[in-house]
């Protein structure tokens, strides 16, 4: 089945100017996004997602961010290309974002039934009336009880799960045809987590939406998605279906993040963990930024940089298959 | 809900008594008496005066005279001035619109220049406008209001003699000599020239304050993930600062106003004094020269209870603007 390419990325470099000197959040990422597929994208605190996915949304402030890419097309439009006044009609009409905190992602001012409203009215151009009934459907879709209620309440009435609720209403009520949803989940409780997952997948079934979900954690990326990319300090490292994947991890950081799956050893005392830390964004080591804590490491690893292996629609970063796959 | 505002009530009625009795007793300690101003003047023995402090009660020891104060304030009686002979409610009376009429104004100046250079310093910040704001609120925050008011007066009176340079009205002014048509016009620029330097003399440390904590309130929020949200979702970036922004930024700066109307009373005073203004700051001069101790009295409690209106205004605010705060608190 070939889907439709709905986003491609191509070289995205997003770099912040600190203090310190040079952040490279972004150091040439390749990720494609198929219409109504959901893709995972995987990686360590820090390693550049919330970045790529603010790239994307044209939201990285500046100063301090930059932000380029070779290559950036949602349906065909380039969107570096966009004036500030294109974008806005594409955000949240055609690509939308929902965030870690729900607890802070509302505007405390505002009823949930304002800021629905708004957005609606922005996209759509709907009068009050018919967009009300629009927000009580939005609401409706994300399974909110007592929709009309729910309107006139402010954000702190609501509990966390609500709030994520009403979130991914304001994200989905204009059918944008990708939500990027960053660490939807995190901020939740165990049982609400397995809620908003099953409303994202109802959501890209029934509304036909793609989703960029961005998680650190394998296992949800394991229940819903179709494919995954792997982050590493800036760069995807591996980019997979999640069968593929999860049979057969490839990049020797993919082999630790599962293998520190606490479903997959239970029966293990203390779980596997990558040894050593996450690398210092300023001062990346040189060649492969993985090698100081890789168990495989080699001479070529020290001193370049691996480019991306591809074989079958897997994608890996790394020297060890620089024979077996291609360039 | 009820229950919290019999609690402030309390509070506030609790406030204005120690007010009270800390003015009463700090104009007691202070030097000099209601019957000083008379002892230079030859033709008043040490008998008259004698029998003139009787009359006014004044022989009477400090805490009778306090509680007999006390009662007739309860009952509405603020006393007679010992200059005038005139009660002190009808003195204040006729200059309290004045007062309240230059703080109106330069309240309203003070918001409408402070808070869009807040909100532009902190959209743009660090730019040359930025800096300039900055120092300018720098400047109008330390420098002392009756050294700008001199400064004003020289250039706009003496200098250009655009603007009169104190009073509150031409006394011979009369709007019927003017065409019905342009008479509103006349009418309202009549007064606005007198206001216009003595109430921007007033406002420049409140433009101060209020321009730096208002770019500090905004930079707060523009950071906060809400207006991430809102960006997000294609609001507009002047809708995101002027509608999302704006008002959770304006939420804690209706609590300094609050925190600020004490000193706004305090710079009407010099103020009034500067331009000539025939307000209640210019009378509390007066009387505090004089000792005129029931006035000075009556002006201290009128402030009070009008300052302490304001809190208790402001925080009916801040629960109208941040739905978060509950009411039962
Ligand atoms: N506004 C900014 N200014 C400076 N540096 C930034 C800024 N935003 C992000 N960074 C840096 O960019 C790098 C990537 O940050 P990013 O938020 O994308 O990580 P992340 O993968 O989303 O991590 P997390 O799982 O913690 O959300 C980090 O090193 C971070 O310090
Ligand atoms: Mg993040």
């Amino acid at each position: 089945m070939l889907a439709e390419i709905l986003l491609e990325l191509r070289n995205l470099k997003t770099k912040f100017k600190t203090y310190d000197g040079e952040v490279k959040a972004a150091d040439g990422i390749d990720l494609t996004v198929h219409k109504k597929e959901i893709l995972g994208i995987v990686g360590e605190s820090g390693c550049g997602k919330s970045a790529t996915a603010l790239s994307i949304m044209r939201l990285i402030p500046s100063p301090p961010g930059e932000v380029h890419a070779d290559k950036m097309e949602l349906n065909g439009v380039e969107l570096q290309s966009l004036t500030e006044k294109q974008l806005s009609k594409v955000r949240g009409s055609e690509i939308s974002m929902i965030f870690q905190e729900p607890s802070s992602a509302l505007n405390p001012a505002f009823t949930i039934g304002e800021q629905l409203i708004e957005v609606l009215i922005l996209h759509q151009k709907l009068d009050r009336g018919a967009a009300h009934r629009q927000a009580i459907k939005a609401l409706n879709l994300v399974q909110i009880p007592a929709a009309t209620q729910r309107l006139a309440d402010y954000p702190h009435q609501l509990s966390g799960g609500m709030r994520q609720r009403v979130m991914l209403a304001m994200a989905c009520a204009c059918m944008p045809s990708l939500l990027i949803a960053d660490e939807p989940t995190t901020a939740l409780d165990v049982t609400v987590q397995a809620q908003i997952l099953e409303l994202l997948c109802q959501l890209q079934s029934e509304l036909n939406i793609a989703i960029m979900l961005i998680t650190h954690d394998l296992s949800l990326v394991a229940e819903i998605a179709q494919r995954v990319a792997v982050m590493y300090a800036g760069v995807v490292v591996e980019n997979a279906s999640v069968r593929n994947l999860f049979a057969k991890p490839r990049h020797p950081y993919t082999q630790g993040l599962l293998a520190s799956l606490p479903l997959l050893n239970a029966e293990r005392e203390r779980l596997n963990v990558i040894p050593g830390g996450v690398p210092n964004m300023l001062n990346l080591p040189k060649g492969c930024r993985f090698h100081p804590r890789c168990p495989h490491c080699w001479q070529i690893c020290r001193q370049q940089e691996p480019p991306l292996f591809s074989q079958n629609g897997s994608e890996v970063r790394c020297w060890l298959f620089a024979r077996e796959m291609n360039k | 809900m009820g229950n919290r505002y019999l609690r402030r009530l309390a509070t506030l009625f609790f406030s204005l008594f120690v007010i009270s009795l800390l003015s009463f007793a700090l104009i007691e300690f202070s030097p000099g008496g209601a019957m000083a101003r008379y002892v230079e003047n030859p033709n008043i023995s040490q008998a008259d005066r004698t029998r003139m402090a009787e009359r006014f009660g004044l022989d009477r020891p400090a805490p009778l005279r306090y509680f007999i104060w006390l009662r007739n304030t309860v009952q509405g009686d603020l006393g007679t001035s010992f200059m005038t002979g005139r009660p002190v409610l009808t003195e204040i009376l006729e200059r309290l619109p004045a007062t309240l009429k230059l703080m109106t104004f330069s309240f309203f100046i003070s918001i409408i220049v402070a808070i869009p250079i807040g909100i532009y310093s902190a959209t743009h910040r660090h730019s040359l406008f930025d800096h300039l704001a900055a120092t300018g609120s720098f400047l109008g925050l330390s420098l002392p209001s009756f050294w700008f008011g001199l400064l004003m007066i020289y250039i706009f009176a003496i200098w250009l003699n655009w603007l009169p340079s104190g009073g509150m009205i031409t006394p011979w002014f009369d709007p019927s000599a003017y065409p019905l048509l342009i008479r509103p016009f006349v009418i309202f620029w009549e007064h606005t020239r007198y206001l216009l330097m003595p109430a921007i003399v007033l406002s420049l440390s409140n433009i101060g304050s209020w321009s730096r904590y208002m770019r500090s309130s905004m930079l707060d929020v523009i950071s906060q993930n809400y207006i991430q949200t809102a960006r997000a979702n294609g609001v507009p970036e002047r809708k995101v600062v002027y509608k999302h922004a704006l008002r959770n930024a304006l939420t804690p700066l209706v609590t300094l106003m609050g925190l600020d109307l004490p000193g706004f009373f305090a710079g009407a005073v010099v103020t009034e004094q500067i331009f000539a203004w025939p307000g209640m700051g210019r009378l509390f001069i007066s009387a505090a020269g004089n000792r005129d101790y029931q006035v000075l009295m009556g002006i201290i409690m009128i402030t009070a209870v009008l300052v302490l209106l304001g809190n208790l205004l402001a925080d009916l605010m801040y629960r109208f603007l941040d739905p978060r705060v509950n009411y039962e608190g």
